[in-house]
């Protein structure tokens, strides 16, 4: 292992035991990987290179394995993200109800630039995303888990209000 | 024709219609009456067609799995629904989960299969949420799991969260990322039927086309026909996005014409003083129609294949005339380079370069040469790749370029768009 064991990540004993079940249901274990993937990534964050590695290390593949698919799928973090993060769809459907006036704003609100990126205080995150199954509800983002649509500016900046004082 | 609810019954509520309320999967308890030939009999008779995009037939497809081999065999319920343009797989995920897995244990029986997985986007954690606990509580009724209403049969269905990559619709891509890799669809032959999951015999359904399953075993084949046309039987679910009045899903009999579906179900244009300008029919994979062809044509895979596009997954997109079609395009194309997996170069580097050229005269600087060009490395790019993708977006670009000539014209001619209208997609 390339990491010293003092910083080495660890499941905890629930996500653990979530493990052993993910693993219980595919015949090898590679299979699980994705899945595997998403809980490291709710247990510690996101996914930094010592995370693919503990990994790598559980499931008996390669590290380059797991990097290589780390980085084939958008949704996986790769680094560090807002607390609140917006996956934002730059989509035919949501282009097209004027998306991209929408997306502009919320860059200008959290004071990123037009590629996207984290505000100062890590509350929100922002990146563009291709189509997230939402079309009928264009411009639409999700928020972690939350889909918001018929997004407005007004719209946007009520949501903002309500998560800086909730974070506050 | 009016809407038809078969498969969207109860997808008109807030919450998730759990087991309390759906019942003990009475078409399952059916379907245990019947030998495993006899389900497929029936799915053949109903004539339901794939719902995912290609509208093969299912019964079809599930009889190409062998029935006597000493390997596990495995269903993959394909809902990674990325097309976009596409959402209804997610609204009935969500509403009513207990018709989808009852659907993939009728499979299951039928084809001799133990376990399903159903490939879910990442994108839709809540669907994922849902159906984890509609799995839990049929498990608790024994509806799934061993021994299942104490016939003697086996099922068990995890839900398995894809992370973000559009190729994993396609089915040997899913596969692929199923068994913990990238998503890069595998060569064909050998089909899934025979080497799929783990080199071992695989079905893989779309979810609307597991769900129909429900449908045909609970009211019988001859119910499920008696709506839709003689090659395209049944009911499909439509997903209306864009410039109309009220956009969302809405199932109709297949032969549905185009025109009831965007003036009457979905109320006509969003804007009285802006006309439609351009319809694509099931997906942007889907080649676009004018409003001319489009609204004299009806809802059925052989009526939309005859006009040159395709019913797809019936995820229709309208566009009126406040966007330039130009832009559209520039939009499709940036989808597809994106999405493309890197496997073949003429979809790798293709993808990209109809980005470029398109953005290229999108901003005034195309020559007319460079339409030639478009469409020459267009036509470069379909049937010379592993997957369709390539084929995906090549063949929209040809089609645009076929049906839409003089708005490319235009903006080379005016060195940018001449209406001066606001880009769409930066």
């Amino acid at each position: 292992m390339s990491y010293s064991d003092v910083t080495a990540p660890k499941f905890s004993p629930e996500a653990k035991k979530e493990f052993d079940e993910l693993c219980s249901r595919y015949p090898n274990k590679m299979a699980p990987l994705l899945m595997v993937l998403h809980l490291a990534e709710k247990e510690f964050g996101y996914l930094s290179i010592e995370v693919q590695e503990y990994v790598a290390n559980l499931l008996e593949l390669s590290p380059a394995h797991v990097q290589g698919v780390c980085t084939f799928y958008t949704m996986y973090k790769l680094e560090k993200k807002g607390k609140i993060r917006i996956q934002y769809c730059a989509t035919l459907s949501c282009a097209i109800m004027g998306g991209e006036k929408v997306f502009d704003h919320i860059c200008s609100k959290i004071g990123v630039s037009r590629k996207g990126g984290m505000s100062e205080d890590e509350l929100v995150s922002v990146e563009k995303v291709e189509c997230l199954g939402a079309c009928d509800i264009g411009p639409m983002m999700l928020a972690n888990d939350e889909t918001h649509g018929n997004l407005t500016p007004e719209k946007f900046d009520a949501l903002y209000e309500k998560w800086k004082s909730k974070n506050a | 024709m009016p809407e038809v609810r078969w498969l969207m019954e109860h997808c008109d509520r807030e919450d998730p219609r759990y087991l309390n309320e759906y019942g003990d999967y009475d078409a399952l308890r059916k379907t245990f009456d019947k030998d495993s030939a006899a389900v497929i009999e029936d799915m053949k008779s109903a004539g339901v067609r794939g719902r995912g995009g290609a509208g093969f037939p299912a019964g079809l497809k599930w009889s190409f799995v062998p029935q006597n081999v000493d390997k596990p065999k495995y269903l993959c319920c394909n809902a990674d629904e990325s097309e976009p343009g596409t959402f209804k797989d997610r609204v009935l995920m969500e509403k009513d989960p207990h018709i989808l897995l009852e659907g993939i244990a009728i499979c299951c029986y039928a084809v001799g299969i133990g376990t399903a997985y159903i490939y879910i986007r990442g994108e839709y954690p809540i669907a994922a949420r849902i159906l984890d606990k509609a799995i839990a509580e049929a498990k608790e009724k024994n509806l799934l799991g061993k021994n299942i209403m104490d016939k003697g049969f086996d099922l068990e269905i995890y839900v398995h969260r894809g992370a973000g990559a559009y190729i994993c619709g396609e089915e040997t891509g899913l596969l692929e990322s199923l068994e913990g890799k990238r998503g890069h669809p595998r060569i064909k032959p050998p089909f899934p039927a025979l080497i799929g999951l783990f080199g071992c015999p695989t079905v893989i359904n779309n979810v609307e086309t597991l769900a129909a399953a429900t449908l045909v075993m609970r009211h019988g084949p001859e119910r499920y026909k008696s709506v839709g046309t003689e090659k395209s039987p049944g009911t499909k679910m439509f997903s209306v996005s864009g410039h109309v009045k009220k956009p969302g899903v809405y199932e109709i009999p297949l032969g549905t014409p185009v025109k009831e579906l965007i003036y009457d179900i979905c109320g006509g244009p969003l804007r009285d003083d802006s006309p439609i300008q351009c319809v694509i029919p099931g997906g942007s994979s889907a080649p676009p129609l004018t409003p001319e062809v489009a609204m004299e044509l009806t809802l059925d895979y052989e009526a939309i294949g005859a006009a040159g596009s395709m019913l797809g997954s019936g995820g229709m997109i309208v566009i009126d005339e406040t966007v330039c079609l130009l832009d559209v395009l520039y939009n499709m194309t940036r989808f597809y380079a994106d999405e493309s997996c890197g496997q073949c170069t003429p979809c790798r580097e293709g993808t990209s370069w109809l980005e470029t050229m398109v953005h290229r005269i999108e901003h005034g600087e195309g020559t007319l040469e460079d339409l030639d060009l478009l469409d020459e490395a267009a036509t470069n790019m379909c049937g010379t790749t592993i997957c369709v993708l390539s084929d995906s977006i090549a063949m929209p670009v040809r089609v645009f370029l076929k049906n839409f000539r003089h708005i490319f014209e235009s903006h080379i001619e005016a060195k940018g768009c001449p209406h001066k209208m606001e880009m769409v997609s930066a």
